[in-house]
């Protein structure tokens, strides 16, 4: 009875384990690949798609970010698409949980996504992008998830940078990425803006993961130093913004279908100033 | 090597080694920790005291902790204090706790946590839980260089701690092998989704004297269901019990 009773726990456990289409338990344990990896995957896409310059006539102008479309369903994503196109946005960020991991909802994600040409758009992963093997599907697609891309006005240029947190760590090689462009970079820009999944300050009860507090202190010190400006953030569903020194800490709501809150996030830059503002549907 | 750096060892070694003929019932543990981390940039090396006295069922610890080989130019990297107290119900014992921790990260820099928790020990487990508040603030020296004079803290509160461990033998046994899931060491608290294993084997060579190693596996990700290895350390200490009343 007991043999039988442990089996039967066993076989709940795989099942579980490897069953669910929404979910990928074994990620817990064990993943497909490492941030490290897919790092370096980054790069050497980096290396044959040099870094986007847009370039805008006014010293005026406007970013609209989103975050955790959990594509599945499109109406919010197609919305927010919409009114980037039909307001003539400098550029869209996706900063990640864009789907679910499975190649069939990266399919329906990258029918509705426009053209480069149409609209510039800049997306990165985050964790459930990467679940079922979903990094594969989101390199073969989009390429990049760690880079930068700059925005420049008749007066200044701005500086922005996405990176890949969706494992929770940026890893040796990102980290050290990281340090470098901002030692070498930073002082060339006006703002500096930093795109990436997961949150770094823990406002509120959740089982979102943050970066290990090690690592946020190399973070929030890296920040200080360079004079990061803002960092928006996604994962944890619900908006949320703090200023710690002189940088703005964003989390965005989801723009995922069916939610109370669901919305994005607009970062305008109005006569050299940076502003902004939550959207919800 | 410079005088500042000769008057910190100085004064470390005036803190680690006990003063025996001062204090009775006192506790003192000695630590290193050797590894390397994602953010370590190489080896890093630390070591730390925590000194104890109890009285009665009461106990107050203070402890600190130096840095021996890191990428940053703090020595002493670590401070805490913390007091607390048994207790019995039936037969089944508690401990209580409050703590403070000031961690000086960086020169411009600095994390302090309180907290309480509450420890429950039998034969081959023990479990702390507890909770934290959490703050990040930045120090004169910021202020000054960034020209900031507002939000110069950031607080995280009423943060989950704990820590699961279970003995292979019983708690007080000679020998021991254990297994521990925890978000909390003695200067730094982790946020609860983000768990540390390690593995402990003690041996108790003299009835006060008991030597103790572990591997320390530090995980990102879990809880994004997405793990990723962040670091891996080895600790290993001598726990010294002394009771000068005997």
């Amino acid at each position: 009875m007991g043999h039988q009773f442990n089996r039967l726990i066993i076989l709940l456990m795989i099942s579980v384990l490897t069953g669910c289409e929404e979910t990928d338990l074994t990620g817990f344990f064990i993943s497909d690949e490492s941030v490290n990896q897919r790092f370096k995957q980054s790069t050497e896409w980096n290396a044959s798609h040099p870094y986007r310059e847009i370039i805008v006539p006014s010293e005026n102008y406007f970013i609209l970010t989103m975050g955790d479309s959990h594509v599945g369903g499109t109406n919010n994503l197609n919305t927010f698409l919409n009114i980037a196109k039909n307001t003539n946005a400098a550029a869209i960020v996706a900063v990640g949980d864009l789907t679910t991991g499975n190649a069939s909802d990266y399919d329906r994600f990258q029918e509705i996504m426009p053209s480069q040409d149409s609209l510039s758009s800049f997306l990165m992963v985050g964790n459930h992008d990467l679940w079922f093997n979903g990094w594969n599907q989101f390199y073969s697609r989009f390429g990049s998830s760690t880079y930068i891309f700059t925005i420049e006005t008749p007066a200044a240029k701005d500086l922005f940078i996405c990176l890949d947190t969706g494992s929770g760590t940026l890893g040796k090689k990102q980290m050290d990425w990281l340090k470098e462009i901002l030692q070498t970079s930073r002082n060339e820009y006006r703002y500096c803006i930093l795109f990436t999944h997961n949150n770094m300050f823990r406002n509120r009860h959740t089982l979102s993961t943050y970066p290990l507090v090690e690592e946020l202190h190399v973070l929030i010190e890296l920040f200080t130093i360079h004079k990061v400006d803002m960092i928006i953030t996604a994962h944890d569903h619900i908006k949320y913004e703090e200023k710690f020194g002189n940088t703005i800490y964003i989390t965005m709501d989801a723009l995922e279908d069916g939610l109370d809150y669901s919305g994005y996030f607009k970062l305008n830059m109005i006569d050299g100033n940076i502003d902004y503002e939550f959207i919800n549907f | 090597m410079n005088s500042k750096i000769i008057i910190n060892i100085l004064i470390s070694l005036i803190c680690i080694f006990p003063r025996i003929n001062l204090l009775a019932q006192f506790q003192t543990t000695l630590y290193a920790d050797i590894g390397q981390t994602v953010v370590s940039d190489g080896l890093f090396i630390k070591m730390a005291d925590l000194t104890s006295y109890r009285f009665g069922k009461n106990k107050l610890e203070a402890g600190l902790q130096i840095d021996i080989l890191s990428n940053t130019d703090r020595f002493f990297s670590g401070y805490n204090i913390q007091v607390s107290r048994e207790w019995m119900i039936k037969s089944f014992p508690l401990e209580t706790q409050a703590f403070f921790i000031l961690s000086p990260f960086s020169d411009i820099l600095r994390e302090t946590n309180w907290g309480i928790l509450l420890g429950i020990y039998r034969n081959h487990f023990s479990i702390k839980i507890g909770t934290n508040f959490r703050t990040y603030a930045y120090n004169h020296k910021a202020v000054n260089t960034y020209s900031f004079e507002t939000d110069t803290r950031m607080h995280e509160n009423w943060n989950l701690m704990y820590s699961f461990n279970g003995y292979l033998k019983p708690i007080d046994n000679v020998w021991n092998i254990g297994l521990s899931i925890t978000n909390m060491d003695h200067f730094i608290i982790n946020q609860e989704t983000n768990p540390v294993l390690n593995l402990r084997f003690a041996y108790k060579f003299k009835p006060s004297c008991r030597v103790y190693f572990e591997p320390w596996y530090e995980s990102a990700g879990a809880l994004n269901l997405k793990v990723n290895y962040f670091g891996f350390f080895i600790r290993s200490g001598i726990i010294w019990d002394i009771n000068l009343t005997d």
